[in-house]
């Protein structure tokens, strides 16, 4: 209940004033100054054929409304219903008789009706009557569901949440068929008032974690909220962190399995993003489809991501040490076949490294950004110009170039982790040009430290990597198979730790 | 303040990493050297050969060439460093292979320097084959040609590689030779490597094995004694053993292939007398018979084995005897042995450990075991 | 603040990377040569009666820091004056650990970098495990013990093939005497340093249990550094073992499975940062945390890790002339050195502190019964 005052107590600090008076042209004439300039804003006034002195007033954005509702519930009845003949009881009898609309509200706060209006709702105001009712009859085009492109699955649910929050609320308690299930909602930003679902299983969800996500909400002090990532910055542990704190997923029945995880989930009107909280370093490696198929399998593309990550940053700068400080390290005939590819090239290994990672980088922004149609030419591009023409013109080694089409292919396989790769990448090949391998491990080293340094949420980052007890690798490097997995994790739920019956593998 | 700070340790850090990189070399500023030989100059310097993978060439080609660079110094450390002078990029040790030390080094007494030499450095590796050459100059080797590779140092890895299916060589790394040459009680081996012409072409051949005493080479054994010594040193890792079965007729000889051989040495002290047992069980497969050897059944099989245990029991004891007189060197690390089963007796013994040594009276019990005979049930035979 | 707790497990973990330390590289007692295994043994054993000590001044005093506990025996004045030993000797053990570190890895490999900043590296990681705190640093070393105990095993299995069970022989050839020579060494280096753990010992969890802890970590750590051991003399055989500084590192250059599996002596220094890093961090926080006591400093105790590491590796640049001074100080004078603070200093505060418990009790009960 608290949180639906608070709903209110938001609308209200909103700097606008409209007091309803008795006089129907006041009233809209104070809405009309307020939209003025604005030529979405619509006004219609009705009477009714039988009693034309009843008079009202429709208010509304274009576009926002489904008009057959309008028009058939409200418009309709209003014009055609015999009104008695005085306009006794007034506005509560349109509300009670009058209008056939299920989410329809009497309110007296000319803010109230403001709102409503600017979120789609419709207004309808009435002579002689100091209130007014809000029809919800909010009808704008919504994308339909789709599968998310961003997190396809081998096999499993193939939907994936749209940009309204309705929707998305919907698809989450479809999955979740439990009183439990809690939305506390929140509105966020100043001017886009965008509506933030906190969503949790309680008994399940920590407290703890719990109010720390709606102390951090609540400081949130911005103009508009757009997407996840606006808020996730603002709720980050580790704010120059380039690790992810919060994480993201597009897919409701990820989401559900978060909240029986006792994960907490965010739902943010108007994007297709839901913030997961806490988020922990092994969730980068962990893809939805892990669940749903074969245990073998998963536990296997589970240790190749794993694997991927570390050549990913580690490549090109152990490439870097081991070519200029521990010759002694490469196989001979593997020294003697790089030393004469490297013959005539003028650049260090080092600027040559970085350089061929730059490249690799511009062309993989290039590639997200062009058109399809032109992403033949990028690849022809790509892979004719640097790959051939560069090595034989000796600008770059042949070598080099391996190593970037490895470290590039390798940074793929967990597309969510790119930010940190590319910093880590670049940071470890200076400090394997600076002080060799042991410059790389220097870095790994401080890495890991500032990983297991952070937190998400009060949750140690690394606490499912760094725990002593073997058990708890079942869903780190490898996936369990689900009998395995009897108890939640315990750092994020704290309470009610069984998931399921006693089951044993086989029948 | 805080800005200040950062500031502060930015520009701090800047010298650092631009000034940095002080071990940083790109493997094109090196000379990768595949081998190195050690000669004296007819003026007593050291006079150190160098075989160095030459890369400019290479390009498409996937033969690395090699050359051939020289430099003189007083110690070889200082024969190192004058490379320098000669226009070639800095010496890279950690992919040499090869070691080859002439004759005149060895015999000079002076080969404890180079070992301390290649040891002290932290490129050089303890693996490099470690080889005595008897030509007259250690160089010459790498003159030879190389039909396989051609990088001469590589070849030589080539051939000591194949010791495993070759009982006559007997391959010393670096730090076998160190081994044996730190151990108590025990005279250091090297592999030896000599220059046959054939046909015009000069090329590398195995000439068996070079025995030191003390710090100083002695003298050098053939590839048929370095078998036998194989066969006491438990170096067996395959190869043939040739039998003769009857002494009168050359022509009846038999070949073992030696599977897998176990050699133990049991020195045994009684009444103030050292006696060594050679134990040697050898495990074999009839290979070739050769002139008209008679063998069908199991117990045919069994008198070819003793006719071999005996061969191999008189070749021993005579290379023993005969080490023991001319070179009076314990490559058998019977010593050793003695240091590590009898502490008690080494203890009396190892000041006089030379002479004890060229008096120990050596027997030895080999055991031949030979587990098949290939795909054929009797010798084949002409008919009538 | 909250106080920071380490879990069983973690301190075993810490301890056992504490233990393994430097001698991942150095290798300890092959003076005794073949008879390294019986030096260790002895020194293990002699190891198992003094850590009973430090165990149980823990348990004593269980959730109390050390320097703490000091106070509360001695009394402020004498209490500090102990514990500014103690500080000392982990300030200077840690500068030893940095020096053998920038020694190592110039010998190695980085022969033209300067020294200092190798020692600086390795500094500023220590630096920055403290900073982040215990907790952290405990997860730390739990995600990278495995890894360093994976190396350990796989470069200990890899060079079975070249191992040769006869350099055991012959046993005690040379007396009983050098090898308990070389038992002290070994006791004093790398074992009996674990005195220096009994400031970490203070955040272990309430219901830890020091002697575990203690004993566990013996096991582990030495079983590790007798592995290190014995590997540079099967492989190496006593006298090239004797002769080298680094063994360890050059019984892994042997290593050569089918020409392919070689040149792996990398992992030596991946096990020696790790290992070393521990090492040094204990230290680091030993010291650390006995400073912000004695200065009785508000703020937390991480804040001073930045002053008191720099001071700590300016004195690893100056602390020795070179490496052959490294090499001696470590072999001949260092037991000395250490044995007040290893031994005497902890028996003395064990006998008070029993005394006082006792005493303690016993008004406990006289005051109970007078009820």
């Amino acid at each position: 209940m608290d949180n639906q005052q608070n709903t209110h107590t938001d609308l209200n600090t909103y700097d606008v004033s409209i007091t309803l008076g008795s006089s129907l042209d006041d009233n809209v004439q104070q809405f009309r100054t307020l939209f003025q300039g604005d030529d979405t804003f619509i006004v219609r006034f009705l009477s009714n054929q039988q009693c034309p002195e009843a008079r009202f007033c429709i208010l509304y954005i274009e576009g926002m409304l489904k008009d057959e509702v309008i028009n058939e519930s409200v418009i309709q009845p209003l014009i055609q219903t015999v009104l008695p003949r005085k306009t006794e009881g007034g506005i509560d009898h349109i509300l009670q008789e009058v209008i056939l609309s299920n989410q329809a509200e009497k309110v007296s706060d000319g803010n109230r009706l403001f709102q409503g209006i600017l979120r789609g709702e419709c207004a309808l105001l009435m002579d002689n009557c100091s209130e007014g009712l809000v029809i919800n009859a909010i009808g704008w085009q919504n994308r339909g569901i789709q599968e998310p492109v961003n997190e396809q699955v081998l096999r499993g649910p193939r939907e994936g949440f749209v940009e309204s929050i309705i929707v998305n609320q919907t698809m989450i308690r479809r999955r979740l068929a439990t009183p439990k299930l809690k939305f506390v909602s929140r509105l966020l930003g100043k001017h886009s008032k965008t509506k933030v679902y906190v969503c949790y299983l309680e008994g399940v969800a920590n407290h703890q974690i719990l109010s720390e996500v709606f102390r951090r909400l609540d400081k949130i002090d911005v103009d508009g909220v757009m997407d996840a990532g606006n808020i996730s910055e603002y709720i980050k542990d580790a704010p120059y962190s380039p690790f992810e704190t919060t994480g993201i997923t597009e897919r409701p029945d990820v989401a559900a399995a978060d909240l029986l995880e006792g994960r907490i989930i965010i739902l943010i009107d108007g994007t297709p993003v839901a913030i997961t909280l806490p988020f922990l370093f092994e969730e980068y490696f962990q893809t939805d489809d892990d669940y749903y198929i074969n245990y073998y399998f998963a536990s296997f593309n589970r240790l190749l991501r794993m694997v991927s990550f570390i050549l990913t940053i580690t490549a090109p700068g152990v490439y870097v040490a081991l070519l200029t400080y521990h010759h002694e390290l490469i196989p001979s005939p593997l020294l003697f076949s790089i030393s004469a590819a490297r013959e005539g090239v003028p650049f260090p290994t080092v600027v040559e490294t970085i350089f061929l990672l730059f490249i690799f980088e511009i062309m993989r922004e290039v590639g997200m950004r062009v058109p399809m149609t032109v992403g033949q030419t990028i690849s022809i591009l790509g892979a004719l110009v640097l790959g051939t023409a560069a090595v034989d013109a000796r600008i770059v080694s042949a070598p080099v170039i391996i190593v970037v089409a490895i470290t590039g292919l390798t940074g793929l396989i967990t597309p969510r982790i790119k930010a940190p790769v590319i910093i880590l990448r670049l940071m470890l090949v200076l400090m394997g040009g600076f002080m060799g391998l042991f410059g790389v491990f220097f870095g790994i080293i401080a890495l890991f430290q500032h990983l297991c340094g952070l937190r998400s949420f009060g949750v140690p980052y690394m606490i499912e990597f760094s725990s002593l007890n073997p058990s708890d690798i079942k869903d780190t490097f490898i996936r369990a198979p689900h009998w395995f997995m009897k108890k939640r994790p315990t750092f994020i739920s704290g309470r009610n730790r069984t998931r399921q019956g006693n089951w044993k593998g086989g029948t | 303040m805080k800005k200040v700070l950062v500031c502060l340790l930015i520009l701090g850090f800047i010298p650092m990493i631009f000034s940095g990189c002080w071990n940083y070399k790109e493997v094109t500023q090196l000379s990768l050297l595949a081998g190195i030989a050690i000669d004296y100059t007819d003026s007593g310097e050291f006079l150190l050969t160098f075989e160095v993978a030459d890369l400019h060439e290479m390009g498409e080609k996937s033969q690395v060439k090699s050359v051939l660079v020289e430099a003189k110094g007083q110690t070889l450390f200082e024969a190192a460093r004058n490379v320098i002078s000669k226009s070639l990029p800095k010496l890279y040790w950690g992919h040499a292979t090869t070691v080859i030390i002439s004759q005149d080094v060895a015999s000079s007494g002076r080969i404890a320097e180079v070992i301390d030499f290649l040891c002290r450095d932290a490129e050089p590796r303890l693996t490099m084959a470690f080889i005595i050459s008897q030509t007259k100059m250690a160089r010459e080797i790498f003159e030879a040609q190389a039909p396989a590779s051609e990088i001469r140092s590589t070849e030589i890895n080539e051939i000591l590689d194949d010791a495993g299916s070759q009982s006559k060589i007997v391959s010393t790394p670096l730090i076998d030779f160190i081994k044996a040459f730190s151990a108590k009680g025990q005279s250091a081996i090297a592999t030896a490597l000599n220059v046959e012409e054939k046909g015009g072409e000069k090329a590398i051949v195995n000439s068996g094995t070079a025995i030191f005493k003390k710090e100083k080479l002695v003298g050098f054994i053939n590839p048929e004694d370095t078998a036998i010594l194989n066969f006491v040193l438990d170096n067996i890792k395959g190869g043939v053993y040739v039998v003769k079965t009857d002494p009168e007729n050359a022509e009846k000889k038999i070949s073992l292939e030696l599977l897998k051989s176990k050699t133990r040495i049991k020195p045994s002290y009684a009444e103030g007398k050292l006696s060594m047992e050679i134990l040697i069980e050898t495990s074999v497969a009839l290979n070739e018979i050769g002139g008209s050897v008679e063998y069908e059944g199991e117990e045919a099989i069994r008198i070819l084995g003793q006719k071999a245990e005996a061969q191999l029991k008189s070749q021993i004891e005579d290379f023993v005897r005969k080490v023991q007189r001319e070179y009076g060197a314990d490559i058998f690390g019977f010593g050793q042995t003695v240091y590590k089963n009898l502490p008690q007796v080494w203890r009396e013994m190892h000041d006089e450990w030379d002479t004890v040594f060229s008096e120990l009276e050596v027997t030895a019990n080999p055991i031949i075991v030979i587990k098949h005979a290939g795909l054929l049930r009797k010798p084949i035979k002409p008919g009538d | 603040m909250t106080k920071e707790v380490i879990s069983n497990k973690q301190a075993i973990v810490l301890l056992s990377g504490f233990i393994i330390g430097s001698t991942s590289i150095l290798g300890v007692g092959t003076n005794t040569k073949q008879d390294v295994w019986i030096t260790l043994l002895l020194a293990m054993a002699l190891a198992a009666v003094i850590y009973f000590v430090y165990a149980r001044i823990i348990a004593l005093y269980p959730g109390m820091n050390i320097y703490e506990i000091l106070d509360v025996l001695f009394g402020k004045v004498l209490g500090k004056i102990i514990s500014l030993c103690f500080i000392g000797y982990a300030f200077y053990l840690q500068s030893l650990i940095l020096r053998n570190f920038a020694e190592f890895i110039r010998a190695i490999s980085l022969s033209e970098t300067p020294m200092c900043v190798i020692a600086f590296c390795g500094m500023l990681l220590s630096f920055y495990a403290i900073r982040e705190g215990l907790e952290v640093f405990a997860r730390w070393a739990a995600m990278f013990f495995p890894i360093m105990v994976f190396f350990v095993l796989l470069t200990t299995s890899l060079t079975l093939p070249w191992s040769d069970l006869n350099n055991f022989k012959p046993i005690l050839f040379n007396g009983f005497k050098p090898v308990f020579e070389g038992a002290l060494s070994a006791f004093a280096f790398p074992f009996a340093e674990a005195v220096l753990f009994i400031p970490t010992m203070g955040s272990l969890q309430q219901k830890g249990n020091p002697y575990k802890v203690y004993y566990t970590s013996l096991l582990i750590g030495g079983t590790l550094v007798m592995l290190v051991s014995l590997r540079s003399l099967l492989v190496l055989g006593p006298e090239i073992a004797s002769l080298q500084y680094y063994s360890s590192y050059a019984a892994v250059q042997i290593i050569n499975l089918g020409n392919f599996l070689q040149r792996i002596e990398v992992s030596v220094s991946i096990v020696f940062l790790i290992s070393g890093l521990m090492k040094s961090s204990m230290c680091l926080y030993a010291s650390v945390k006995g400073i912000s006591h004695l200065l009785s400093y508000k703020m937390d105790y991480k804040t001073l890790a930045l002053p008191v590491n720099l001071l700590c590796g300016l004195l690893a640049l100056f602390v020795y002339k070179n490496a052959m001074q490294m090499f001696e100080w470590a072999e001949v004078y260092y037991k000395y050195f250490a044995f007040p603070f290893q031994v005497a200093l902890p028996i003395i505060t064990l006998i008070v502190a029993e005394f006082k418990v006792r005493a303690r009790t016993q008004n406990g009960n006289q005051a109970s019964s007078e009820e």
